[in-house]
């Protein structure tokens, strides 16, 4: 009996490590935590635990499609953009990680590669009117972000990025709804003013 | 009047407005995220972008602005009209890079005298929150610094504004080490540019090589100074 308890106890582990390493040595309770934290607008364990394996990704993409390193690197890192927000969003469930990012990163960089070099007219240059904004809109917006105060841009980007309510927020920062909602303005009204001065 | 600013403007509902300030706001912050995170790849793992090719997207886009501009700049010579290049400056692009960058200091090291460390904690505190006038204070009570110290309290002087001051510090760093040697060339070059100390820039700019960090910069910066 003793040696049928330990052989499944080894079994129990070995599949928990195997689960583990797909999963970039997080645990199922790991994996709510960095879910939750980012929720909470703090990037801290994603930036861990991804940005370890950056390296690697690239390399892998590079030796599988003979990449240049610059567009492996722009891949994985819109890898990380993107799996960031689907994590936020509950669209990715504890199972294999580490697959499912290297996989996401190489789609990007082969969508990057075979939609630019097959089309004739660059979509993005359409994108402008429908989005109604362009890209001379965005680097004004980031030069105006970088100015603005870091209590502003936290705010912003958690109701904007982490996807958090004004409510969810006055109970993070410990303030009344009313004043985060006010403070929201305020800070808008800012960025807006420091973009127009541009 | 700005794309978006017209279009926001135009929009009269609250939800509207919001909705279309989240859009690109989210583009702005993704940006400034990769940003982020470009430099935590560079400061803890040592990954850094090579900048010398354009991403693909860009390589396209290029392309087809190319045509673009192939096309309008031959309708121009048809019709006999001149083209005025770029007036951006030296000065001005020094300014923008310095705008839309910011370093972070990576930390303390270990060893250090508990006097000291709490001088440095408040003064990365500050570099890293971009207070820079608070970060040149603390920088300046430590009383044994080493390298690191003087390297990050010369970049707070540029950020600052102080720009003959963080080149007499940058180029006291120069003489004692060699592990910021790149980093230096770089800004250096730019609190040159930014003191009118154009040729002095030229001659630090030259001393970056084509593997070096800030190589693609660097050549457009010449090419800037030297018109």
């Amino acid at each position: 009996m003793l040696n049928i308890f330990e052989d499944k106890t080894i079994k129990v582990l070995n599949l928990s490590i195997e689960d583990m390493s797909k999963n970039f040595g997080l645990n199922l309770g790991e994996f709510d935590s960095l879910v939750q934290e980012l929720k909470r607008g703090s990037n801290l364990l994603f930036e861990r635990i991804f940005l370890s394996h950056f390296g690697d990704c690239i390399g892998f993409i590079q030796r599988k499609y003979n990449a240049p390193y610059d567009d492996a690197y722009d891949a994985t890192m819109e890898t990380c953009i993107e799996f960031r927000l689907r994590l936020i969003d509950d669209k990715i469930r504890y199972g294999n990680l580490r697959y499912l990012f290297t996989k996401m990163a190489t789609q990007k960089y082969l969508r990057n590669l075979k939609v630019y070099q097959s089309r004739e007219i660059d979509e993005d240059d359409l994108r402008e009117e429908k989005n109604m904004y362009d890209q001379e809109d965005i680097e004004k917006l980031f030069l105006a972000w970088s100015k603005l105060g870091k209590e502003c841009q936290s705010v912003l980007k958690l109701n904007y990025y982490s996807n958090m309510k004004l409510s969810e927020i006055a109970l993070l920062i410990d303030k009344s709804a009313a004043a985060v909602r006010k403070q929201k303005e305020r800070c808008i009204s800012q960025l807006l003013g420091i973009f127009s001065k541009q | 009047m700005s794309l978006f600013k017209k279009s926001y403007d135009q929009d009269n509902s609250e939800y509207g407005r919001d909705a279309q300030l989240k859009k690109v706001l989210r583009e702005v912050m993704h940006k400034d995220q990769k940003r982020e995170w470009g430099l935590i790849l560079k400061d803890e793992y040592g990954i850094v972008r090579a900048n010398k090719s354009k991403s693909i997207k860009s390589r396209y886009r290029i392309m087809y602005k190319f045509a673009a501009a192939a096309a309008i700049i031959s309708i121009l010579v048809i019709t006999g009209l001149s083209i005025y290049s770029n007036n951006k400056t030296p000065k001005s692009y020094a300014l923008s890079y310095l705008e839309s960058s910011q370093v972070l200091h990576p930390g303390v090291l270990k060893g250090i005298s508990p006097e000291d460390q709490g001088q440095r904690l408040l003064a990365i505190k500050s570099f890293d929150e971009k207070l820079y006038e608070e970060a040149i204070q603390h920088f300046r009570s430590i009383e044994s610094t080493n390298i690191e110290d003087e390297y990050y309290l010369s970049l707070a002087l540029l950020y600052d504004g102080h720009y003959k001051e963080s080149i007499n510090s940058f180029q006291s760093i120069a003489t004692k080490s060699d592990i910021y040697t790149q980093e230096i060339n770089w800004f250096l070059s730019l609190a040159l540019v930014l003191n009118n100390e154009h040729k002095e820039a030229i001659t630090h700019l030259s001393m970056i090589k084509p593997n070096d960090w800030k190589y693609t910069e660097t050549q457009h910066l010449i090419r800037l100074l030297s018109k």
